[in-house]
């Protein structure tokens, strides 16, 4: 079973921090982190692997501070990864992504499944895996929370109102959602032999996509909701009187 | 200017003709797949319905087909879909059939001289973002540009209109097969409540909930859960936040929840918002209007006491 699977180096939006003066996040330098579900499509490749045998391959894209994406990959347990990254990719939106790890895909060549998280921690557009799947022409299932293979591949999605349990061919495409598994933790000696494993960069020029992005973002901004932050401490036995306060604060607030 | 929406729920989609309106088009049509009743009532709304008789049980790639089939059948500039888990992924592959792009988890829209401008959240939840949705509009025919938008943003229409059905009847392969649809529980509304007690991973177990419940009705509330404690633990059918269900209560109050950003995101409009944690360094507490730090289990009771006498 070959498989391959979208993972994206997303920011770790817990800890952007915003300009004060202009709103604006500061991206420079903010940390990251693999995205949430895409650990879980990882996890999910990998476990599938263990039950029938295969090769599992990742295809990431993003700016060049997202390269250190690999060593996680690794770490957990790939076989191969390819990467591309540019600066120029700053900007690209879900239709600019989904084209080039299409192409990534087309160029690396043998699967039977491709599997993807179902929305990426930062972007969040839900998008990138229906049109990876459109541009490949492969039966889509989203939001998977259970897979099994054999010679087809059984899906169970929660797609908001039910569990649809769907076969579908192979090859085919499926995101996951967060809870379809418990990630690993690479062991430490796991982590250290992974710096050293090769992996593949592709470059933009090996592609032929427009990379001038359609959804254009002209402004951001963080919601400023100016909280009144009245805490009181009644952690111990002896404060629990504390609560009454609070109490009194809301009844003066007259929402209570 | 043609406007035509989508969506597989009949509320969902009386908020999709309040956005449509919004953007004050010439006319709207409906794209409806399947439910014939659907295309029935749907006439109530618009100016024009397509009504795409099928068979098919949903499947992003079959139901694309099908929308693509309905849009080049009319001539639209703006496509909404129904921001839903059966919605966007519909909209995305459109969206490369189109050769249009798409927007995705947006909550409200305007169309400017620049073209189709939408606000959605960015970096997962943490800002809001204004977006433009293609260079242009109105380039070429049935080539609408896309947006998803979310559902609870927008008040659901009333029937104005008496559109004219037409049907179609595209031919779409089978790709996939049902082999079972469980259908879910449906949990709480949580639309008109002005007091929300929500938990968290700190309640250790499912019999706990009576304790937030207890509260929340003392309140006069309505009692939530976190993400963790619906998806994983599946204590109760939905949940509150970004990726759950948006609230914007009077009074919010977490209980045991961490505060994580992407149930911050789906909190952020409540009048007060009170947090109840046993961490003092939980993220919750920056955004919240009071906090008590302690335990709930001894909080809570505390609280239930204080509110009775
Ligand atoms: C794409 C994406 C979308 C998501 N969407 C949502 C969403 O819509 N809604 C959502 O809720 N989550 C969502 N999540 C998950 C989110 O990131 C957090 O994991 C989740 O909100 C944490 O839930 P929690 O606060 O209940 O649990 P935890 O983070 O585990 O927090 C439990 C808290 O309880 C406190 N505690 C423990 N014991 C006690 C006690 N005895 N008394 C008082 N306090 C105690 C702890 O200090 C801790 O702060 C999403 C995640 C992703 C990646
Ligand atoms: N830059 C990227 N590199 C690799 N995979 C990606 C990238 N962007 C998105 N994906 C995949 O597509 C999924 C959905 O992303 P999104 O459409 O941004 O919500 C992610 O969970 C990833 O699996």
């Amino acid at each position: 079973m070959d498989i391959i699977v979208c993972v994206k180096q997303s920011y770790d939006v817990q800890q952007i921090k915003f300009d004060p003066k202009t709103g604006e996040p500061m991206l420079a330098g903010a940390p990251r982190k693999m995205s949430d579900m895409d650990r879980r499509a990882l996890e999910e490749a990998l476990r599938i692997r263990e039950k029938v045998g295969g090769v599992v391959k990742t295809v990431s894209i993003g700016t060049p501070d997202s390269r250190d994406v690999v060593k996680e990959i690794y770490a957990m347990g790939a076989d191969e990864a390819y990467i591309l990254t540019d600066l120029k990719l700053e900007k690209a939106d879900p239709d600019v992504t989904a084209r080039l790890l299409s192409e990534m895909i087309k160029k690396i060549g043998n699967y039977d499944l491709i599997l993807s998280g179902a929305a990426s921690t930062d972007g969040y557009s839900w998008q990138v895996p229906a049109k990876v799947a459109a541009h490949l022409n492969l039966p889509f299932l989203p939001n998977a929370i259970s897979i099994n293979v054999n010679d087809a591949v059984m899906v169970d999605c929660d797609l908001g109102d039910a569990i649809y349990d769907y076969k579908a061919p192979l090859p085919c495409m499926v995101s996951v959602s967060l809870e379809i598994n418990e990630p690993r933790i690479p062991t430490l000696s796991a982590i250290l032999k992974a710096s050293r494993k090769p992996f593949t960069e592709f470059h933009i020029k090996d592609f032929e996509v427009d990379l001038s992005p359609e959804l254009e973002v002209i402004s951001t901004a963080m919601p400023k909701v100016a909280r009144k932050n009245f805490i009181v401490d009644a952690s111990d036995a002896s404060k629990l009187d504390e609560v009454r306060k609070i109490v009194d604060e809301l009844r003066k607030e007259n929402v209570i | 200017m043609e406007v035509m929406i989508y969506s597989e729920d009949f509320r969902i989609f009386r908020e999709l003709v309040s956005a449509a309106e919004s953007l004050k088009p010439d006319r709207i049509s409906a794209a409806v797949i399947g439910e014939r009743s659907f295309a029935e009532e749907a006439r109530g709304f618009c100016d024009r319905v397509l009504f795409v008789e099928s068979e098919l049980d949903y499947s992003p790639s079959e139901y694309a087909e099908m929308l693509y089939q309905a849009v080049n059948s009319s001539d639209p500039q703006v496509l909404l879909v129904g921001g839903t888990a059966k919605g966007t992924p519909v909209a995305a592959m459109v969206s490369v059939m189109v050769g249009e792009p798409c927007a995705t988890e947006v909550t409200d829209l305007k169309l400017t001289e620049e073209g189709l401008i939408v606000k959605r959240a960015s970096f997962g939840g943490v800002a809001i973002s204004d977006v433009k949705v293609g260079k242009r509009l109105f380039d070429r025919i049935a080539s609408p540009k896309i947006a998803c938008i979310k559902p609870g943003f927008f008040t659901p229409a009333e029937k104005t209109k008496n559109g004219e059905i037409e049907k179609i009847k595209p031919e779409v392969k089978k790709r996939v097969e049902i082999l079972e649809i469980r259908e879910k529980e449906v949990g709480e509304g949580f639309e008109d409540a002005d007091i929300i007690v929500v938990a968290g991973r700190g309640v250790k177990k499912k019999e706990d909930l009576s304790l937030i419940e207890e509260l929340a009705k003392l309140l006069g509330g309505v009692a939530g859960v976190t993400r963790p404690l619906s998806a994983d633990l599946h204590w109760a059918p939905n949940w509150i936040g970004m990726s759950g269900i948006p609230v914007k209560p009077k009074l919010y109050i977490g209980v045991g929840v961490s505060g994580q950003i992407q149930h911050i995101a789906g909190i952020r409009n409540s009048k007060i918002i009170m947090a109840i944690n046993i961490d003092p360094q939980a993220p919750i507490f920056e955004h919240a209007d009071y906090g008590i730090i302690g335990d709930l289990y001894k909080v809570v009771p505390k609280m239930i006491e204080i509110l009775k006498s």
